[in-house]
């Protein structure tokens, strides 16, 4: 792994988010369609619904990875902070590799599945009157999950490049 | 052999927590390992079910959306005209400065749900005068946490969303039910100030009189006050309102909350394209944070429950020998205790499944537990030595307000919610009235 394929997926992560705050605007945006459809004009959409929890899943998914990069996620340090930084490291390692790695690593997977299976068949959502096509959903799904990934190992790999005197930061 | 699985579930995801592995990806890593366990090839297809259907659920859209409502209002410059107009009211009471601070953070946190960053704010805010006024620093430390911590009670609250949620009660109804228990709150909040300063002066000495809190007329106060309230309140009742009434869903409210504070923004003059990427993209972390917890938590609960968990639950709630009230208690208890090290989110998603079917056994009405259990949340959020609240203030209080200030001025404020608590023990009114009467439309 050299050093630009770390800040490949970087760029990547940073690119989801991008693509994320789009959605965010967008289901602002269809809310705001919704309410104003339904309480207003008395009209509701058919798809406001189905598109709203379509954007946020997305949204959620695709902003993963830069969260990640970002060291955004609620960790508890009042053990970790006092075992020796090796050990830390060497913990969350192997947590990585036997256990974060092949369980994301299998979602993905999954995901991706169901992805070419929705082009495949052109699955549309059973239960919406509306009846959208689902494989953006499903692409979201699994681009975000595959870019989680990515960004974990970057991040661990990080850490032992880092050295052990500023592993523990 | 499943009843071992659920017994080792809980150590598995301590020890990983403790190793310091985010939690989210703590709850997913031990999903995952057990459900291969116990399922094989299966547990891919077993797990990617929930990413579906927590990305696919329409009340969690409520969550990103109120978060941004949150982001925005921080970002509009509310807080500050809030906090002049109620420093130049209350200025000239004894702890004025302090009673300024609280009644801004009350209605502040009703504007928004999140709440570390709104504790920065305001402490960046409110410390500075306070400390130039020699207010005792037990006291600044702990109005600033207290004052910050209302965000988690005071409706839209993500806590209330996500514990309605696992829960299996209405979002409205939870949401109207802790809005009089935060009331009476905020004044015990008060109450103490003005108590403590009253027979204390050196520690909230009132404003001196060349302040502007003794030289603007009634007439000028009050249309300060109105500029900085108006707007704001009124978007506050129209979001809470809409909801409470059922006339809108959480998630259409939310919606309508974030156009509001977008247009707040551009009344005081702070709408930026920055600051709406900026906020933009706060949003995105912090929900993608709660979320995944959400993700991980439901997959965590789900193979507990599903492989002897629920039943050593029931055992172990058997041998302790205690029913109706004693669960409860046990319930909140282990909602406090847990909150000294695990973030609420991960808690609310771990315990509220596994308690439901007890809870719900019980008897007593599920939304007033809601809120008991929503007060416990916020009182750990508060008490030393694992505080959020104090972790946050840490960040932002000078070097003068040590440690041990923070954690001695807390107290009393934690005392003030364990009043708010037993007061909602007491007269379940207190909780069930205002969603009954919105039932009633």
């Amino acid at each position: 792994m050299s050093p630009s394929f770390f800040s490949l997926v970087d760029r990547f992560g940073l690119a989801l988010n991008a693509v994320a705050m789009v959605l965010l605007v967008l289901l602002i945006g269809v809310t705001l369609w919704e309410v104003a459809a339904r309480y207003v004009f008395d009209a509701p959409t058919i798809w406001g619904f189905d598109l709203a929890w379509m954007l946020n899943g997305g949204l959620f998914l695709l902003a993963l990875a830069e969260t990640t990069r970002r060291g955004g996620h609620v960790r508890v340090d009042v053990v970790s902070s006092r075992l020796p930084a090796g050990w830390q490291r060497m913990g969350e390692t192997l947590f990585m590799a036997l256990l974060f790695a092949p369980g994301v690593g299998v979602l993905a997977w999954t995901a991706s599945r169901r992805f070419v299976q929705a082009v495949a068949t052109g699955e549309v959502d059973p239960v919406s009157s509306w009846a959208p096509v689902m494989w953006p959903f499903h692409l979201a799904v699994a681009v975000g999950l595959w870019a989680l990934l990515l960004q974990m190992a970057v991040s661990t790999a990080r850490r032992w490049r880092a050295g052990p005197g500023e592993a523990a930061s | 052999m499943t009843g071992t699985v659920a017994a080792l579930m809980l150590p598995s995801l301590f020890g990983l927590v403790f190793l310091g592995v985010p939690v989210a990806f703590a709850l997913l890593g031990t999903a995952f390992a057990f459900g291969l366990m116990l399922s094989g090839d299966l547990v891919g297809l077993q797990l990617f079910r929930f990413i579906q259907s927590v990305a696919a659920n329409y009340v969690l859209v409520a969550v990103a959306l109120f978060i941004f409502m949150g982001a925005m209002l921080e970002r509009s410059g509310v807080a500050e005209q809030l906090f002049r107009a109620m420093r130049v009211c209350l200025g000239r009471l004894p702890g004025g400065l302090a009673l300024a601070t609280i009644a801004m953070c009350g209605i502040f946190a009703a504007g928004t749900g999140i709440v570390g960053a709104v504790e920065v704010l305001i402490g960046l805010m409110a410390i500075p005068p306070m400390m130039a006024y020699g207010y005792n620093r037990q006291l600044i430390a702990g109005t600033i946490c207290a004052g910050g911590s209302l965000g988690t009670m005071i409706p839209p609250s993500i806590v209330v969303v996500i514990y309605a949620t696992q829960a299996q009660i209405g979002i409205g109804d939870l949401l109207a039910a802790v809005l009089l228990p935060g009331a009476v709150m905020i004044l015990l909040f008060l109450a103490y100030i003005l108590g403590r300063c009253l027979l204390r002066p050196a520690d909230g000495p009132p404003l001196p009189p060349d302040d502007e809190a003794f030289r603007m007329s009634g007439l000028e106060k009050a249309l300060l006050l109105l500029r900085a309230l108006v707007p704001t309140l009124g978007l506050v009742t129209a979001v809470i309102g809409s909801m409470m009434l059922g006339i809108a869903s959480p998630t259409e409210a939310a919606g309508v909350g974030a156009l509001g504070t977008v247009l707040l923004a551009a009344l005081y003059r702070r709408l930026t394209p920055a600051v709406l990427v900026d906020a933009l993209r706060t949003t995105l972390a912090l929900n993608a944070m709660i979320i995944l917890i959400v993700l991980g938590g439901t997959m965590f609960t789900s193979i507990f429950l599903g492989n002897g968990g629920s039943r050593m639950v029931q055992d172990f709630v058997a041998l302790l020998g205690v029913e109706r009230e004693g669960v409860l208690v046990l319930f909140l208890a282990l909602l406090f205790l847990g909150g000294l090290v695990l973030d609420w989110v991960s808690l609310v998603l771990i315990l509220v499944p596994i308690f439901l079917p007890l809870l719900r056994a019980t008897g007593f009405d599920a939304v007033w537990m809601g809120v008991l259990a929503v007060i416990v949340i916020q009182t750990s959020y508060l008490t030393p030595p694992m505080a959020p609240s104090i972790f946050y203030l840490r960040g932002v209080a000078p070097a003068e307000i040590s440690y041990g200030d923070m954690c001695r001025g807390v107290l009393p404020f934690v005392a003030c919610q364990g009043l708010t608590l037993l007061a909602v023990v007491l007269f379940p009114m207190l909780a069930t009235w205002l969603p009954s009467l919105t039932r009633a439309y």
